[in-house]
């Protein structure tokens, strides 16, 4: 069997396997744990031995790309869908993330689980959700990559409302849920979109599409809604697909939510690889992006506001997840202005370096929340560097490393994502760089204030912390370790490198739709650099300044400034603005109209309605019945009589 | 020869018949009432066979007679055990299909 088909094989068997163990365990016998345990780090370690043999394979083949052919999937008339796997240089860097970042917080959950009772359900989830992740990287197709795209988000909601017991948990989910359908619709219509115009949605089959003379006519002719091309209303319908699944304005409210799972699955799924599906949705359509700038500028635009935006939300939440959850937000932002400059590896890097060192913080965070007793508030938290002194190194490793300090790896991606935005020139690269740099000092700040609040100080809580056991803290160790090496892989040509990671990427774009190369002065590269870096340790300083120093300057800020802190506080009231403009009215217009008038009214009428109308007629007729011979007899007489008088008079 | 003093016959015998099964209560007695209708048709066969002069109308009566003696072997049969069941013969009381 070809290695790339073992990859989602192995993880389907992983999540059978402890499936049918939770099955059992529901039927109350006792499973051992460490079997599930075997099995659940089995199915993704042997994915990323298959990954990394597939990997090589790639790098040796002339073609850059593997395929394998499973089945028709769906063939019906002029359709025909074949369930087709396609590895090449961007697939690999997604297979790697996803299988090398997923055994290892597989392995930090197995430890983390320890005790709950549906600890193979977990598995069984956590297994089936890295299954549907590698379908959507290795789908040849939009709707292979579709159906891991559902598959990914049936896992998450099973996974957030894991604990279902509290119903806060089970609502969690069902908003996640929803708020992806919405972004499913756009992603549907995006697709349906692409068929009529282009007859195929295979990638290869759309890439030679826009490779053929009649592609730009196609491409570029009035799609009939708001004046908008083809090409700009297609990439604009699945970027409302993507801006559901990574979160990012107007979408991104169910990510917080999601924080509601146990802690392994918001680091697996919520920060390292399901919500980047969307970025890696517009990298692997970039070809199809080059042909309309307006959608690059809205992935752009959208990307930077939203970076901006969720950055300055995570700065006041108290909550140890809930900060990571709005860092999550902030940093997909910059992803998607990296893929938005219409290079897609500027945007993957960043996937790359954000799922090291966001998996590290959410494990971490995991460790403090569990050795604390679940307290997840970090008011209740501090000093626990004394107590926990490996998690905390780890922790501070990733943090700064996110925050964008040299030479750990957000430095090297963030950098290349604003340099790339501002080489742009256009307004919404520039609208991009600005709130990306703000989302740098947001950055800076709001994670040392996580890890000041956390380790440094004295401990403000009643629990007695200890540090956790090896697994836990070998785990994050790795990812930490990884957070600050794994930069070295795109050192830019400025500083001397030869950015490995970019043009092993960019093999996959063909030359016709790669931008413009950046042209811009090594004075001004240093300059930009110099700026995002010092602003970074700014935010780095003043959270020093805040909550080490002075610890009572918070609090006369936010007494000095009340509203601004409110808003803050209150993540700019976007949740409430929902609720109030669009859940309420809809539960109104459901429960007003579509309950009360349409369902209870017209289809339950026209129901009882029929019952009630044979019902009447029955007892009306019901009379002539009486039940004895000689009414049956008579009526028949009187009835042959007046038939022989009508035939014969 | 003229049929009609013998069709009237029959066509009395029906009547009395039809309207015995329709005023009687005991099953025996609608069971003769039945058989007086049987009867009248086959006075009419016959007359009708004179009238034609031809054998069919004879042996078809003939047939009739045998079925009439299957049919009240079969229809005691049922009184009978209407009867042990119920213990009454009394046809207004068997209205089990009252609607």
């Amino acid at each position: 069997m070809d290695a790339i088909t073992l990859i989602p094989l192995a993880l389907l068997a992983g999540a059978a396997l402890n499936g049918l163990l939770s099955l059992l365990s529901v039927r109350g016998r006792r499973i051992l744990e460490p079997l599930v345990a075997l099995i659940a780090i089995a199915a993704p370690v042997s994915a990323l031995a298959a990954a990394l043999h597939v990997f090589g394979d790639v790098s040796h083949l002339p073609s850059g790309r593997i395929e394998v052919e499973l089945f028709d999937w769906i063939a019906a008339g002029s359709v025909n869908i074949d369930m087709k796997l396609v590895a090449d240089n961007l697939t690999c860097v997604m297979l790697l993330v996803i299988t090398g970042i997923g055994s290892l917080i597989h392995i930090y959950a197995t430890a983390y689980m320890h005790g709950d009772e549906a600890y193979p359900r977990f598995f069984a989830c956590l297994n089936l959700f890295t299954f549907f992740m590698t379908m959507l990287v290795l789908g040849s197709s939009l709707p292979v990559l579709f159906l891991g795209w559902e598959g990914v988000g049936l896992c998450s909601y099973l996974l957030i409302g894991f604990w279902w017991k509290d119903a806060k948990n089970s609502a969690a989910g069902m908003k996640a849920f929803v708020v992806n359908r919405i972004g499913d619709a756009g992603f549907l219509l995006g697709m349906f979109l692409l068929w009529q115009t282009a007859g195929t949605l295979e990638f290869d089959g759309l890439r030679r599409f826009a490779e053929g003379a009649g592609a730009a006519a196609a491409f570029g002719a009035d799609s009939g809604v708001f004046g908008a091309s083809v090409a700009t209303l297609a990439c604009l319908l699945l970027f409302v697909g993507a801006t559901g699944k990574s979160a990012q304005i107007p979408l991104f409210v169910w990510l917080p939510d999601a924080m509601a799972g146990p802690t392994p699955v918001s680091a697996l799924i919520h920060a390292a690889t399901m919500v980047t599906a969307g970025v890696y949705l517009v990298a692997r359509l970039a070809f199809l992006f080059s042909f309309s700038a307006t959608a690059l500028a809205t992935v752009m635009v959208i990307g930077g506001a939203t970076c901006f935006f969720a950055g300055l939300m995570a700065v006041r939440q108290n909550d140890i997840k809930k900060v990571l959850a709005y860092s999550t937000i902030s940093q997909i932002g910059y992803m998607m202005i990296g893929v938005g400059t219409g290079w897609p590896n500027v945007g993957m890097f960043h996937v790359v370096t954000h799922a090291f060192f966001k998996a590290a913080l959410f494990l971490g965070a995991g460790s403090v929340i569990h050795a604390c007793h679940h307290e997840q508030d970090m008011r209740h938290m501090g000093g626990l560097i004394k107590k926990m002194p490996l998690t905390a190194i780890a922790m501070t490793l990733a943090a700064a490393a996110m925050a964008g300090v040299p030479p750990l790896a957000g430095f090297f991606s963030k950098d290349e994502v604003l340099w790339r935005a501002f080489a742009t020139g256009t307004d919404a690269g520039m609208f991009a760089w600005v709130c990306g740099m703000l989302g740098a000092a947001c950055t800076g700040f709001y994670m040392f204030r996580l890890i000041f609040m956390t380790f440094g100080g004295s401990y403000r809580g009643h629990a007695h912390p200890h540090e956790v056991p090896g697994r836990m803290w070998a785990t994050q160790g790795l990812l930490a370790l990884g957070s600050v090496g794994i930069g070295f892989l795109a050192v830019p040509h400025i500083l001397g490198g030869h950015d490995l990671f970019g043009s092993y990427v960019n093999q996959v774009l063909p030359l016709w739709a790669q931008p413009a190369p950046a042209h811009g002065e090594a004075a001004t590269e240093w300059l930009l650099m110099g700026t995002s870096t010092a602003l970074g340790l700014l935010g780095i300083a003043a959270a020093w300044l805040c909550y080490i120093r002075n610890p009572r300057l918070p609090d006369a800020c936010a007494r000095t400034f009340p509203r601004t802190a409110k808003v803050l506080e209150g993540k700019f009231f976007v949740d409430e603005a929902y609720d109030a403009g669009v859940v309420r009215p809809l539960e109104k217009a459901s429960q007003g109209f579509f309950h009360k008038l349409l369902d209870r009214g017209l289809i339950d009428g026209l129901v009882n309605g029929t019952a009630a109308l044979a019902q009447g007629m029955g007892s009306v007729l019901r009379h002539g019945q009486t039940g004895l011979v000689r009414t049956g007899i008579g009526l028949m007489l009187a009835a042959v009589a007046a038939l022989l008088l009508l035939l014969l008079g | 020869m003229d049929p009609r003093p013998y069709l009237t016959v029959a066509v009395l015998l029906f009547l009395l018949g039809a309207a015995g099964f329709l005023v009687r209560r005991n099953m025996l007695v609608l069971f003769l009432a039945v058989e007086l209708m049987l009867n009248a048709a086959g006075l009419a066969l016959i007359t009708f066979a004179r009238m034609h002069l031809s054998m069919d109308g004879e042996a078809l009566f003939f047939i009739m007679l045998a079925l009439a003696a299957a049919e009240s072997a079969v229809g005691l049969a049922m009184v009978i055990a209407i009867y042990r069941n119920r213990h009454t013969l009394n046809a207004d009381k068997l209205d089990d299909l009252r609607g």
